[in-house]
């Protein structure tokens, strides 16, 4: 009886999920990072801080089921946040003459630098978060994207804090392997906790079923701003992360490429699941790698005495044609709806009715009251 | 007087050039729920179209300008063929991304196949002339801009009312399978729909060059974007609501470019969408949308 209670329970859940993710992925990267060493280790870093981004615009995008085009927003947002509070204040007097004294004579730790600049993406995300909740679905997408358009002109604008559209600089390297693997379990864990809890299931009510989940009390408005502002939080993370793994960054890279390249990663693993965005961030970081090697080994190849002297783009069209084919033929993702632990169990469970006699099937049904 | 004179021109030709993308945008909407992200690339089209007929054709001013209306009609049915018809009647989120994917394969191609830098359209210098009109100063070119807009949004209204086909989709876009039982063909009218939103794309995509006098990738994703914001500032749907979003995001943006002191000025854009966020905020149905409780 209590194995089944806490079968039920969101916490041990969502921890078992969590372990059930996180070990496959600690063996991943070990092997990428011992067969490919320093460029491994890069590689993982880049792919666990897309990874925490994709976790947390899913803990929105997935259980609300309304896609959006703002959450590179507050990655860039927190990067530039944390930057301003790391650098050290030599290089800000050189780099940024006219910041305010207070904010040039502030240099924090990375780890209150993070605090803070999570801090700063909440209240962004806060502020957007209350129109867009009363907006309706379809709405939505769009009013996201002119917060994306929003920040980016913001931050090109405001020249005095974030040198405009050239490169803001001197931010600490700080982000390790561990650093960015412990955030990433987190992250997962974060999200796995909101999909299990009572919020998660209620907004993934009004995601199959707006009107219906309204009739039977569900406040959609108030769980959207709640997801959304949560979603801000964990992205805000992975912004902190990427600021102190770049070191050097301006507005465009927290523009639309960035965004096409999380929204290709929810989708391929699939949505609605914490699985979904890891694989997905799995799958399209290793695609996308392959893409930029092709890339640099078609550069000056000769086909029929055409030089091939610019392939760009070929890392977008890898994901647009992805995004295409998996709409096509595969609409939820790889994980539609199950967890790998959810997987893994029903798989065990099916074993064990295989061998033993149909008379015990019902047990799990029954312990499920 | 005559400042705002000649700024209600500027905000008139402007939101003019929004209300044509947005009603394309919202006639799509309406009629197969899809959120064209890809609309911009049509405008990316015909002015393209633009280019090849004045630099390798030496084409006239009229034909350059119905050949990028042609062009953006064929790339609208085209893609609606290739990339819309799989996803007919999903969740409007998977005809979202396909829209989005179709946007960032187009600007691609664009780059490897034509140019990632713009191309100059060399366009005959009267264009940018101004002519006196009641003791005012007006670019020819806003003047061509606002009978333009006036012109197609006249012979959409005929269309949309006094047409069976224009009723029909009409029908469509309040209820689609209704329509269909009363005998309505479903490919024919979206099909129509993305023709006429082809050919609106392919007129703001005539105007918008003929004030820049050049094209490049990603031409048309800002103005759609704001396009878009408008459709869901006039409610998301309406064809109507649409065109006055257009209008309305036109002059907030004119008056963010006229009234507060140059330092200001790089802040313009996210003036005027803030804007208009805030009037979503008292009215999230959108000027003239109406609120439905359909599941």
């Amino acid at each position: 009886m209590s194995r089944q209670t806490s079968r039920n329970n969101p916490l041990i859940r969502s921890l078992i999920g969590t372990g059930t993710l996180g070990a496959p992925l600690a063996a991943i990267l070990v092997i990428v990072v011992l067969g490919l060493g320093a460029v491994g280790s890069q590689l993982a870093i880049n792919f666990l801080v897309a990874m925490i981004a994709v976790a947390g615009f899913g803990i929105y995008s997935g259980n609300s089921g309304i896609m959006t085009f703002g959450h590179v927003a507050f990655v860039g947002v927190a990067a530039y946040a944390s930057g301003l509070l790391t650098v050290p204040p030599d290089i800000k007097r050189q780099a940024l003459p006219n910041l305010p004294g207070w904010l040039r004579d502030t240099q924090l730790s990375f780890g209150a630098a993070m605090v803070i600049a999570v801090g700063v993406v909440v209240v962004v995300a806060v502020l957007f978060g209350i129109p867009f909740a009363r907006l309706s679905a379809g709405a939505t997408p769009i009013s996201t994207f002119a917060m994306l358009l929003i920040v980016y002109v913001v931050l090109v604008g405001a020249k005095d804090v974030t040198r405009g559209s050239q490169t803001f600089y001197g931010l600490p390297s700080a982000t390790t392997l561990w650093i960015g693997f412990g955030a990433a379990i987190v992250a997962i864990f974060v999200a796995r906790l909101f999909r299990e809890s009572v919020f998660g299931l209620r907004l993934q009510a009004s995601r199959e079923d707006e009107l219906a989940s309204r009739s039977s009390g569900v406040s959609v408005a108030r769980l959207r701003f709640g997801a959304w502002v949560l979603s801000a939080a964990v992205v805000a993370v992975a912004g902190v992360l990427m600021g102190h793994e770049l070191t050097a960054f301006s507005p465009k890279q927290f523009y639309i490429p960035l965004q096409f390249m999380y929204v290709a990663m929810l989708v391929v693993g699939g949505q609605a699941t914490v699985t979904g965005s890891v694989v997905g961030a799995l799958v399209v970081s290793a695609l996308l790698e392959g893409a930029r090697r092709l890339e640099g080994f078609l550069h000056g190849v000769n086909i029929f005495g055409y030089s091939l002297e610019n392939v760009f783009g070929l890392q977008e069209i890898t994901l647009g044609v992805l995004i295409l084919v998996v709409m096509f033929w595969r609409r939820d993702g790889l994980f539609d709806f199950d967890e790998l632990d959810d997987r893994v169990r029903s798989a065990i469970r099916r074993r064990r009715e295989s061998k033993e006699p149909p008379a015990v099937v019902a047990t799990p049904i029954a312990a499920n009251e | 007087m005559q400042v705002f004179a000649q700024q209600a021109i500027n905000a008139l030709s402007l939101g003019g050039i929004y209300a044509l993308l947005a009603l394309g945008l919202a006639i799509v909407f309406s009629v197969m729920g899809l959120i064209n992200f890809a609309h911009g690339d049509l405008m990316t089209v015909g002015g393209y179209a633009m280019w090849f007929g004045t630099i390798t054709l030496g084409m006239p001013l009229v034909a350059v300008a119905v050949l990028a209306v042609i062009a953006a009609i064929v790339g609208a049915v085209a893609m609606e063929r290739i990339a819309f018809r799989p996803v007919r009647g999903a969740s409007p989120t998977t005809m979202l991304l396909t829209s989005f994917a179709v946007s960032m394969i187009l600007q691609v191609l664009f780059q490897d196949f034509i140019s990632a830098r713009p191309v100059g359209v060399p366009l005959p210098g009267w264009l940018s002339r101004a002519l006196p009109v009641f003791g005012l100063r007006v670019g020819v070119v806003q003047l061509t801009a606002i009978a333009v807009v006036i012109l197609a949004l006249t012979l959409m209204t005929l269309f949309l009312k006094r047409t069976v086909l224009g009723m029909g989709m009409r029908a469509a876009a309040q209820d689609f399978p209704v329509a269909r039982l009363m005998g309505i063909k479903a490919n024919r009218i979206v099909s129509a729909a993305f023709a006429i939103s082809g050919m609106l794309a392919g007129l703001a995509a005539f105007l918008w060059v003929a004030q820049r006098g050049s094209v490049e990738p990603a031409m048309g994703l800002t103005p759609v974007i704001k396009a878009f914001i408008a459709a869901v500032l006039g409610g998301l749907g309406s064809l109507p609501g649409a065109v006055l979003g257009g209008f309305v995001l036109g002059i907030v943006e004119v008056v963010f470019q006229a009234v507060p002191p140059d330092a200001f000025l790089p802040f313009k854009d996210a003036f005027s969408l803030i804007i208009v966020l805030a009037i979503l905020l008292f009215r999230p149905q959108g000027l003239l949308g109406k609120v439905t409780e359909r599941a």
